[in-house]
């Protein structure tokens, strides 16, 4: 079956407002376009998670004033825009992330109980930290404890699971069915989008069925489970993709600097996302000689080995 | 509060020159030994392990968190940078490397915000967490690897006595909690917790018996007073506290050879 969408589709048909939204991303997996129209057609109130890696993303869409919550577990210095929604007192009414601290482990896990519908997971860490102790929005249902039923009966920190609406990753290749090749460390990825209800891939070459069962070693999901694929040239951009770009630095330090102020941050979006229309502008705007340091020779070839 | 006596640019040691970070960096790496499993957090870790391995431990097997095993970057780049990952000799997902791998590693390093008397660690907001002063960059893997490291050790760049209070802000990740030694136990916490913390000022370790920070060694021409003044408790010491050599000059140009872009030596 045919799940080849444009990326403008692939985000009306698929995202709601209010939606508990879902961002993959080691190793570069990170779909920096999605959250790009995600913004431009204003999906807002939404619930965001991640283990660690979909901190840029979650910084774009907050930049954007979208996001309310998000159960996370890292954000990055550089993000300057979930710095401003969070730090300091704020007025009534002005806009304010909140945040629900988890770690890396503790929301693979709460992935992986969603994906294999287990109702709780026991982790081995957290205790006695203040991700235990200090509760934001998620109050008693963020964690609590529980000893072990079996005869060694330890006392282990226990998780709910986490069932994102949707979830999103940048990989390199998939076939029009959906059968998508991704190739780097793993992250949380495998587990976020097993976990989600609809489950969206952005890819940076559609390749032929053919092709994913000659190199299905490196197939990371089989196409049933994926709802929609969109061929997104660059779609990590300004962050990397193994094997095929490097993230881009003085892009990003730009975004950083930009990011000092709303007005900075909403300038910034006028000039890269509300201002293009399509990939190809997005692409020719970053330019031939940036495309051309940033890329994998290896990916120019159009090889994977 | 006394200001530093030693400003963090370049100092000069007996006609070498660093600086303090890479003095840190440096002592730092010899915690390493030659096949030592490492974990390495966001930071300084990934060029404290990387000089490791390039000067007296070519066999240690790096690793982090993203999935990301036995890795042998050309240079030290970002961790999310396709380059650390690309000639790993593993990859895995976050569930294999936290929940498995880490039972199994010699050392972990982490980079630290503020870390306190008994070495936890704040990587997530200073302040009232509600309304923050500062959002860092929350826990990552850190909770998890201060959780189960067999041995873990900390690294951070500019030490005052803001950045070593009594007692963090919010305890991301446990050092050696509050003293009592048994409460790791307690816990059910399967990790070893904090030996040693490395800051611009010198080594500390902790006390077997209690967890608390005592001064080791002072770096090359800092004293004691500064030690103190840039401490946010009533610092214990060694019985005799060691003064380090200042680097040779081999190895800290080996360390700036490897960080051509200046990521972590800036």
């Amino acid at each position: 079956m045919n799940k080849i969408f444009p990326l403008s589709e692939a985000v009306d048909r698929y995202v709601r407002n209010g939606d508990t939204i879902g961002f993959a991303g080691s190793g570069g997996r990170l779909s920096i376009a999605y959250a790009y129209e995600i913004i431009k057609q204003k999906r807002k109130n939404l619930n965001f998670v991640s283990a660690g890696t979909g901190a840029p993303a979650l910084d774009l869409l907050v930049g954007a004033k979208l996001v309310d919550r998000a159960e996370i577990s890292f954000t990055m210095v550089t993000c300057l825009n979930i710095k401003r929604a969070v730090e300091g007192k704020k007025k009534k009414g002005e806009y304010r992330l909140q945040i629900e601290d988890y770690s890396n482990l503790a929301m693979s896990l709460r992935f992986f109980a969603g994906a294999t519908k287990i109702p709780f997971i026991p982790i081995r860490s957290l205790r006695g930290s203040d991700i235990e102790k200090i509760r934001s929005f998620m109050g008693r249902e963020k964690m609590t404890t529980m000893r072990s039923p079996f005869k060694d009966r330890s006392e282990v920190a226990v998780l709910p699971p986490s069932v994102p609406d949707v979830a999103v990753m940048h990989a390199q290749y998939a076939d029009d069915e959906g059968n998508v090749l991704a190739m780097g460390p793993a992250g949380s990825d495998g587990w976020l989008l097993r976990a989600a209800k609809q489950r969206i891939v952005t890819v940076e070459k559609i390749v032929s069925k053919k092709y994913v069962r000659e190199h299905n070693v490196y197939t990371f999901l089989p196409g049933f489970m994926i709802d929609a694929v969109c061929e997104v040239p660059y779609g990590a951009h300004p962050y990397g993709l193994v094997d095929c770009y490097d993230l881009d630095a003085p892009f990003q330090k730009d975004f950083t600097a930009k990011s000092k102020t709303q007005q900075g941050f909403d300038e910034w979006a006028k000039e890269w996302i509300f201002g293009i229309d399509t990939r190809d502008e997005y692409v020719k705007k970053i330019g031939d000689e940036t495309i051309a340091r940033i890329t994998n020779p290896k990916f120019i070839e159009n090889r994977l080995f | 509060m006394q200001e530093s006596q030693t400003p963090n640019s370049l100092k000069t040691g007996s006609s070498k020159e660093y600086t303090l970070r890479e003095a840190t960096i440096i002592a730092a790496s010899h915690l390493i030994n030659d096949g030592d499993a490492v974990f390495i957090g966001q930071g300084l870790p990934v060029i404290v392990a990387l000089f490791a391995k390039r000067r007296h431990a070519p066999n240690c097997v790096i690793m982090h968190e993203y999935g990301v095993v036995d890795t042998d970057p050309p240079f030290a780049v970002e961790l999310a940078h396709p380059l650390f990952a690309e000639n790993a000799t593993y990859l895995c997902d976050m569930i294999d490397a936290l929940g498995c791998l880490l039972h199994n590693i010699d050392i972990a390093f982490l980079g630290a915000a503020q870390i306190d008397k008994y070495a936890n660690v704040n990587t997530t907001t200073i302040g009232d967490y509600f309304a923050p002063k500062v959002r860092i960059s929350g826990s990552g893997g850190a909770n998890d690897i201060g959780s189960i490291a067999p041995r873990l050790a900390l690294i951070m760049d500019r030490q005052t006595s803001d950045k070593f209070p009594e007692r963090v802000d919010y305890l991301t990740t446990p050092g050696n909690f509050f003293g009592l030694k048994k409460t790791r136990k307690d816990l059910y916490l399967p990790g070893g917790g904090v030996d040693t913390v490395f800051t611009d000022v010198g080594i500390y370790k902790a006390s077997h018996r209690t967890g608390e920070l005592s001064l080791d060694s002072l770096h090359h021409g800092v004293t004691l007073d500064e030690a103190k003044s840039k401490t946010g408790w009533k610092l214990k010491t060694a019985k005799k506290v060691g003064s380090l050599n200042p680097p040779s000059k081999e190895d800290v140009q080996l360390l700036r050879s490897l960080d051509p872009r200046m990521v972590y030596l800036r």
